[in-house]
């Protein structure tokens, strides 16, 4: 038997080839937005003499058409605005004028902040409840850890929201109903967020603590006297907080998209208020670059995810592993 | 992981009378979220008979009433029947559920049988497009897709359609590349049948109930993405009777009236509860591995 070849791709190489796919990755995503945006109903040009509160003439009309580059032809018209784009000028809204990015930016550190905390808040309950059901299994703890988990996956978590904000706030006045400042300012809705994501990785990581335990080396690991702290610490544990790493990859999707409905609830001053506003004001600049920002963040979030596995589980760097490679 | 489930058979109701033997060698589990679901389509379609008012009439006397005999849930802020209003948002919702699985259900089916038969460069290009909606979380692209069509129902269809095909595709694909090698496919072949006769014959029924099956598996977490959007105000628009909608509505007399909250919202919650009920118990039965893992 011959030993297999140990070459370890280098971190840095991993995040550098992430890194070039990510370009093709927004290039893709913007041409997908402007080709729907484009063959979707309503007229922008419309939408702007509405938001602007012009009389929509048809001198005002083609006016409009004119300055929005809406007479060019749509590849030309894609080309003015990936131009700008390069220069980080994404236009400016329909209705305050100012520009885009900057809005944006703005709102980005609120939302940002929830989901971090909300991050943590998973990690933290996910891991102390997956290793209370993982020890225990089939007695009490395991019983109620996967009670709450069953509920915590059914649950919509803006009604989740409204219910903590009617017991801890309107109920037993201990938390603020709503609003963005301090620290338990984030106290609610950063549970309303993360309860799903909880729920998921707690069962996922009792099962993989089961799975671990039936290992062979874990099996000599007890042979040897190890106590069962010891165990779990040194062989049970590596292995099955693995999964919970990739699977965090999906949860800051969750947690973001969580986070746009919750803070609507909270009256929280992230861009998720600010992109349903602009969905139902037809606001298309802000919608541009608010899908191509969160792409981005949900990108890098996930890289800096990979980086972190690929750190700890050196065996994937064994092969190059590709997006199109045999998953799950 | 997920794909070892698929080279196995569904496991069949045991002969016998199929009904009663289905429900009686399940779990308690599956039992009560198939009785929920039924009861839930029972709902939905029986809701004209069922409802004890007119969902949108209002009634500006009696708003904010508390639950009653003639209005059992109350009135909301409009004066209009919580209950009835209930019962048709079930309609819509489950509706909507159906659309979206049937969307999805064609769109990965096509998209995946392509890639599976023609293979080469179609089916590298139909693959990479899979991979791209992999990559971007479902939730937030779904939102900006309503965004670029326009808030209604049918973008909330097409949107959560769109964000969630993509696996489907994948698993279709992996199927139809495997049934290709089977025996009875090769025989099929041997025998001189035609590639569409193959395809409909001896691939469409095992793929469509295989796929079906998983395709249950996420109805919770998209019934749960489109409850979302309608709560956003994405949805449909506000006098229609629409469980995150009645939610939304009832924001502003959240201090007055916190049961108008509550009630849509438990609705929604006990039925995404029926569908993974339903859904962890055919994840069990399917793949005997992951049932062991849990005893």
């Amino acid at each position: 038997m011959t030993e297999p070849v140990r070459r370890f791709e280098p971190l840095w190489q991993l995040a550098l080839r992430r890194l070039a796919l990510l370009p093709i990755l927004l290039l893709l995503v913007s041409v997908i937005i402007f080709v729907l945006l484009h063959v979707g109903r309503g007229d922008p040009a419309m939408d702007y003499l509405r938001l602007s509160g012009i009389t929509p003439t048809d001198q005002a009309l083609m006016e409009a058409r004119h300055r929005l580059g809406l007479d060019l032809p749509l590849v030309q018209q894609y080309g003015r605005w990936l131009w700008g784009a390069l220069h980080l000028d994404f236009g400016t809204s329909f209705i305050s004028g100012e520009p885009v990015l900057a809005m944006l930016l703005d709102y980005l550190p609120a939302t940002l902040s929830l989901v971090a905390v909300a991050l943590v808040v998973t990690a933290i309950f996910s891991v102390a409840l997956g290793l209370l059901a993982g020890s225990y299994p089939d007695r009490w703890p395991d019983h109620l850890v996967r009670f709450i988990a069953f509920l915590g996956v059914s649950m919509p978590n803006f009604w989740l929201g409204f219910l903590m904000v009617l017991l801890f706030s309107v109920w037993l006045e201990w938390l603020p109903p709503m609003g963005y400042g301090g620290p338990l300012h984030f106290v609610m809705p950063a549970m309303a967020i993360s309860l799903m994501t909880i729920s998921i990785n707690a069962r996922m990581l009792r099962t993989s603590l089961l799975e671990a335990r039936t290992q062979r080396h874990v099996h000599y690991a007890r042979l040897r006297g190890l106590s069962s702290g010891r165990q779990l610490r040194a062989h049970v544990l590596p292995h099955a907080l693995l999964p919970l790493l990739t699977a965090s990859g999906m949860a800051i999707g969750e947690l973001i998209g969580g986070a746009f409905v919750i803070e609507n609830i909270f009256a929280w001053p992230g861009v998720g208020r600010l992109a349903v506003e602009a969905i139902h004001n037809r606001d298309f600049p802000v919608l541009q670059c608010f899908t191509l920002l969160m792409t981005l963040v949900y990108v890098l979030a996930n890289l800096g995810v990979d980086v972190v596995h690929a750190w700890l589980d050196p065996r994937i760097r064994r092969h190059r592993v590709t997006p199109s490679g045999d998953m799950t | 992981m997920k794909e070892a489930l698929l080279y196995r058979r569904p496991v069949s109701p045991a002969s016998g009378r199929g009904w009663s033997r289905l429900f009686r060698s399940s779990t308690w589990g599956v039992r009560i979220g198939g009785v929920l679901v039924v009861v839930l389509v029972f709902m939905a379609m029986a809701a004209p008979w069922l409802a004890p008012m007119d969902p949108d009439a209002v009634d500006i006397l009696h708003r904010l009433a508390p639950a009653s005999r003639e209005h059992w849930l109350g009135t909301d802020a409009l004066g209009r029947d919580v209950a009835s209003r209930l019962l048709y948002g079930a309609r819509l919702s489950l509706g909507t559920v159906a659309a979206i699985l049937g969307l999805v259900l064609a769109i990965g089916l096509v998209v995946g049988s392509v890639a599976g038969l023609a293979g080469g460069r179609i089916d590298q290009v139909l693959m990479r497009a899979a991979d791209l909606f992999l990559t971007l979380p479902t939730f937030v692209m779904a939102m900006c897709l309503i965004g670029v069509l326009g808030p209604g129902m049918s973008s909330v269809i097409i949107a959560v359609s769109l964000t969630h095909w993509a696996w489907y595709a994948r698993v279709v694909r992996v199927l139809v590349m495997s049934l290709r090698e089977r025996e009875f496919v090769q025989a099929a072949r041997l025998s001189g049948a035609g590639g569409a006769a193959i395809f409909r014959e001896h691939m469409l029924p095992t793929v469509l109930v295989q796929v079906l099956i998983l395709l249950t598996l996420d109805l919770g977490h998209m019934m749960l993405h489109v409850a979302a959007l309608s709560f956003l105000g994405l949805g449909v628009a506000p006098p229609t009777p629409e469980w995150g909608v009645m939610i939304s509505d009832a924001r502003e007399v959240i201090w007055s009236s916190p049961a108008l909250i509550f009630w849509p919202g438990a609705a929604i919650f006990i039925s995404v509860m029926a569908f993974n009920l339903l859904s962890d118990g055919l994840r069990d039965r399917l793949d005997p591995v992951l049932a062991e893992a849990h005893p």
